[in-house]
């Protein structure tokens, strides 16, 4: 399609008002040559304008707008709109949007994906990968699951909530005398870290932060890779929050915060770090390690390409390994009440799987795409200049992956178990009490 | 009607009496300005803390003990905040909106206000207590309701759910109204009616000339509901260049990657100074506003 | 046209002068009527009748008869969360800010070297732009470098961290609120500037102390202000919401979640309008049922003077 001349949108409208064969003429325009499908465009359309709903903020603001740039050159026909959402507030604005007066394209996250395409307000796209011959075969399994509702498609993997990495400033290792190449790979490796690397000033209160916990993300994590699943096989209805192995890792959290001085002091330690994708403590040298997605790699090539930093396997409890949890998904949907969903769809492929994506992830960003190929050999140049980490990357995201039932009671569930966190963590409650609580609330909300 | 003998005395500087200027007296004196000098500045102090953080710098934002004076003045944080956000965009937003809903409700109000104050008809002192209780209706109860009135209207993403109520009237604004209308002697209308004047022409050549001040108090009002008001936009507004200055500022938070105080600050000084001129300016329809939502009819 | 025009205004002749009046009371009204109509009456029927549905972000509402009210009363987790966090909130802001509001007008009243200057100093604060106060003290509730706990630090207190613990979020909240109260301020200045100075002077006369003309004169005299600044609180604070929106986000542990907040969540972020608009209805029982209450108890402490037009 690329061959051919696009057709302006002004002659296009010229060409309806004066009753010409246009339309007729781009419709038939199909390329002679089939290309691969991820990087074939659909025939011509209308123009139409379309409103694409997004979190990216900040960098990826603009590199998301590059790439968009060059989809309007592919696509002179198609005007996109972008709207940064806010977040936090992001849920609210997405789900009165389904109901109303939906944008035509948007990333939703899976707790609000599944409630809403559970209600309908979402368009399946099955029809339109078959049209396009694209299989679920291209996307990692774990993130392909993740855009299922009851085993039809409602939308494209944009972003997996995946691959976390652990990343280590070499200098404060060795100033400490660790050794600067070895990261921490299990539990024990990572309390070191958090006690010698911490400080405090005369007062105690701290100066600096051996490691970057994530909240009741980090129990999550560690749950699962201490070789448990909280909505798995484990008991027989399925559901067990309150299993030894997740009350290790719940454990091994409170004694990795209690290193760091508790939970306010490692908060004091943090403050202003709320949305730690667009830069992170580590990178600012107020912590020594931290655990993140790969996109990291890239920030830090932006903020602060002098860091002596390394990463490597995210650490695991005893009794796991080091396998990848997909949490979630921010997946491209078309809302049922899109105005333009032809036109959406032509840019979620774009961004999904075509070429768009391939730009922004693997040439822009520096970090594997959703699609298996485009990680591979000829398109991996460039990302492996970005980041020299991309072996041991692809390395974890071939690994083991585990990935969190698609559900629409997932987000109400998941209120629970960062509740029961918080409760252990302002000790209004202890751990053995929070989790036989979250069992019984998580149970009823499965119910 | 006390609406007129209440307004008059704010103007008195206290009440009348003479104390005995006894020590004691002189003593106790000292001691309320004293202790109402330090609560008034208790009360100043966390908006003279919001300029102040306003033009300092990260560092200095962070300084402990907090220091008052920023050192140097960073007055780049308000064009960095400004560039930040389209804040100049989200406030001719909210100014647009604001000034639809001052021409609603100056159209609406006085209409409705009169009819109730001066036309006599039967029915109307019924309507006037249902006026009274919609006052007092926990707004919340309307709000999905409405908002899918709205949504089936087409209305989204427009400004009309935030405005175009105000051309029905706003009960509160018709109450004030009414209470200052009703303060005119009766025979100025019935005057006027003998003298062949329509209803329309008293009401607009008599009635609203005379209450400059009742009208100024109602367009202030409308002012600072509009220029504040978070919610309504929040729901109905879904696009970027739409947001209004309140949504704007709470979503400053929400975009930013570290958090900068100064940045904020300013973006909320940017917001009150607005409301802070049109304080300065009109002082008297304020206070004398809200001292007449508090009289009873 | 004319035959119209003309028709209309022979009409118009024939109308008696009290059928000529109640036509244009009714024609002047016609504006509030509508919008009684529709932003009034519709929506409070509609709010009773959605209170009996299940209404997702598709399809038709369906009738589901009392299943919501069942749901919210035996089944939802948080509904007596809060409640309590609701009422508390009432319990604490509503008199706080009436007596701090009462006493500083009361301190105002008095003869004062810069009254207008100290009317502005407490005034001011009301008219701060709601996201914009908010904003400024969850920077002044810092918990390391907020202003709040430097004062606090200076008189020898360790400040708590406000906004993160559970039982400090709420009283920041009300701290927050009554920043606000020189509103009210204004109302009680102006109540108690309308009192007439006789009484005051034949009280003096009659030797009665300063403390007993307060409480005899002043006190009786401002209660159908102090009445109506109550009725007006206790509505407004049920649904206070921007506050712990923006502040909070209803954390730490719930501890801000107030029942707006609670129901704009059901409303716009899991769009279960009839779920949302049970509550609602809940809510507006709830705040009529106090009103009532205090109303009916109006007659044993409000003081109306006899006579007069009301």
């Amino acid at each position: 399609m690329r061959h051919m001349n696009p057709i302006g949108r002004r002659q296009f409208l010229r060409g309806i008002a004066g009753g010409s064969a246009l339309a007729m003429l781009a419709a038939c325009a199909v390329p002679a040559t089939s290309e691969p499908a991820e990087t074939g465009e659909a025939p011509a359309m209308e123009p139409a304008t379309i409103s694409f709903w997004h979190i990216w903020g900040g960098v990826r603001d603009e590199q998301l707008k590059t790439v968009l740039d060059d989809f309007g050159a592919v696509h002179p026909e198609i005007i996109v709109e972008p709207l940064l959402l806010p977040n936090p507030g992001y849920a609210d604005k997405i789900v009165t949007a389904l109901a109303g007066d939906a944008p035509d394209l948007t990333m939703i996250y899976t707790v609000e994906f599944a409630p809403a395409a559970a209600q309908g307000a979402l368009q399946s796209v099955d029809d339109r990968l078959a049209a396009d011959d694209v299989s679920g075969d291209a996307w990692y399994p774990g993130i392909w699951d993740m855009t299922q509702w009851e085993g039809t498609p409602y939308g494209v993997p944009f972003v997996g909530n995946f691959l976390q990495l652990f990343y280590w400033n070499m200098d404060d290792y060795a100033a400490a005398g660790l050794d600067p190449e070895a990261g921490a790979l299990v539990w024990d490796d990572l309390r070191h870290v958090m006690s010698e690397l911490s400080t405090f000033d005369d007062d105690g209160n701290i100066d600096h932060l051996g490691f970057v916990p994530g909240g009741w993300g980090e129990w999550m994590m560690g749950t699962y890779r201490n070789g448990h699943d909280w909505y798995g096989d484990a008991t027989p209805d399925g559901i067990a929050i309150d299993h030894p192995l997740s009350q290790e890792a719940l454990e091994f959290v409170v004694d990795l915060y209690a290193r760091g001085g508790g939970w306010d002091s490692v908060g004091a330690a943090l403050e202003g770090w709320g949305n730690q994708q667009l830069g992170n403590p580590m990178i600012a040298g107020v912590a020594s390690s931290i655990r993140s997605g790969i996109f990291t790699v890239n920030v830090i090539n932006n903020q602060n390409p002098d860091l002596p930093y390394k990463l490597g396997k995210y650490p695991h409890g005893p009794n796991g390994e080091h396998l990848d949890l997909i949490q979630a998904c921010w997946n491209m949907v078309i809302p049922t009440n899109a105005q333009n969903p032809d036109a959406a769809w032509t840019l979620a492929k774009y961004l999904s799987h075509g070429e768009g994506h391939l730009k922004f992830m693997v040439e822009i960003q520096g970090r594997p795409a959703m699609i298996r190929d485009y990680n591979m050999a000829p398109h991996d140049a460039k990302a492996r200049e970005v980041n020299p980490y991309w072996d041991d990357a692809l390395e974890v995201l071939n690994g083991k992956q585990v990935s969190l039932p698609v559900s629409d009671k997932l987000g109400a569930a998941q209120n629970i178990l960062r509740e029961a966190f918080e409760r252990v963590m302002l000790e209004v409650d202890s751990v053995g009490d929070a989790l036989s609580w979250a069992q019984g609330e998580v149970e009823a909300i499965f119910a | 009607m006390r609406v007129a003998e209440s307004v008059s005395p704010l103007a008195r500087d206290g009440p009348s009496w003479r104390y005995r200027r006894s020590t004691r007296q002189v003593l106790r004196m000292s001691a309320v300005h004293l202790a109402l000098v330090a609560t008034g500045f208790l009360f100043l102090l966390p908006l003279l803390w919001m300029v102040s953080t306003s033009l300092k710098s990260l560092t200095q934002q962070a300084a402990w003990p907090p220091e008052w004076i920023p050192q140097p003045f960073v007055w780049r944080n308000y064009p960095d905040a400004a560039a930040f956000l389209p804040l100049a965009r989200y406030t001719l937003n909210s100014l647009t909106i604001t000034v639809l809903f001052v021409i609603g409700t100056l159209l609406s109000c006085p209409l409705i206000a009169y009819a109730f104050a001066r036309i006599r008809f039967p029915g109307r002192d019924f309507l006037f207590i249902v006026l009274i209780a919609t006052i007092m209706l926990p707004g919340v109860v309307r709000l999905i309701p409405t908002y899918l009135m709205f949504r089936q209207l087409g209305f989204l993403n427009t400004y009309l759910p935030m405005v175009l109520p105000a051309f029905f009237g706003s009960p509160l604004f018709i109450f004030l109204l009414r209470q200052y209308f009703r303060t005119f002697p009766e025979e100025l209308a019935d005057a006027a009616r003998m003298d062949g004047a329509s209803e329309i022409g008293i009401l607009y050549r008599i009635f609203m000339p005379m209450s400059g001040p009742a009208l100024a108090v109602i367009t202030i009002f409308a002012v600072q509901s509009q220029w504040n008001d978070f919610v309504d936009p929040l729901i109905y507004l879904n696009k970027e260049r739409m947001r209004t200055l309140a949504v704007g500022l709470y979503y400053f938070r929400a975009y930013q990657d570290t958090t900068n105080w100064g940045q904020m600050m300013a973006a909320a000084t940017m917001m009150t100074a607005p409301i802070l001129i049109l304080f300065a300016l009109f002082q008297r329809y304020f206070i004398q506003g809200v001292a007449l939502t508090g009289m009873k009819g | 046209m004319s035959v119209s025009t003309l028709s209309l205004s022979v009409w118009w002749a024939r109308l008696g002068q009290a059928r000529r009046r109640t036509f244009l009371g009714y024609l002047f009204l016609s504006p509030w009527l509508v919008g009684l109509l529709a932003f009034t009456l519709f929506p409070i029927l509609a709010v009773f009748g959605l209170g009996f549905m299940e209404y997702g972000i598709f399809g038709r509402p369906t009738w589901i008869g009392l299943q919501n009210y069942r749901d919210i009363l035996t089944n939802d987790r948080l509904f007596l969360t809060t409640l309590g966090n609701t009422l508390y909130f009432v319990a604490l802001s509503v008199p706080l800010s009436t007596v701090i509001g009462f006493l500083l007008a009361v301190a105002l009243n008095t003869r004062l070297i810069g009254q207008t200057l100290f009317r502005t100093a407490f005034y001011v604060p009301s008219i701060v732009p709601q996201v914009a106060a908010v904003l400024l003290f969850v920077w002044l509730f810092h918990p390391q470098i907020g202003l709040i706990n430097f004062a606090l630090d200076l008189l020898g207190l360790e400040g708590p961290n406000w906004l993160g613990r559970p039982q400090w979020a709420k009283p920041a909240i009300v701290i927050m609120g009554l920043w606000g109260v020189g509103g009210g301020m204004i109302i009680y200045l102006a109540g108690l500037q309308s009192i007439p100075q006789h009484l005051y002077e034949a009280a003096e006369i009659d030797g009665a102390t300063e403390m007993r003309r307060f409480l005899m004169i002043t006190i009786p005299l401002m209660t159908p202000t102090l009445f109506y600044n109550l009725i007006i609180g206790i509505i407004g604070s049920f649904q206070v919401f921007v506050t712990a929106y923006v502040a909070t986000q209803g954390g730490p542990l719930n501890s801000t979640l107030f029942y707006v907040l609670y129901l704009y969540r059901y409303g716009f972020e899991e769009f279960r309008l009839g779920y949302a608009s049970a509550l609602a209805w809940i809510l507006f029982l709830l705040v009529l049922a106090l009103t009532v209450v205090v109303f009916r108890s109006s007659s044993s402490w409000v003081y109306y003077e006899s006579g007069g037009e009301r």
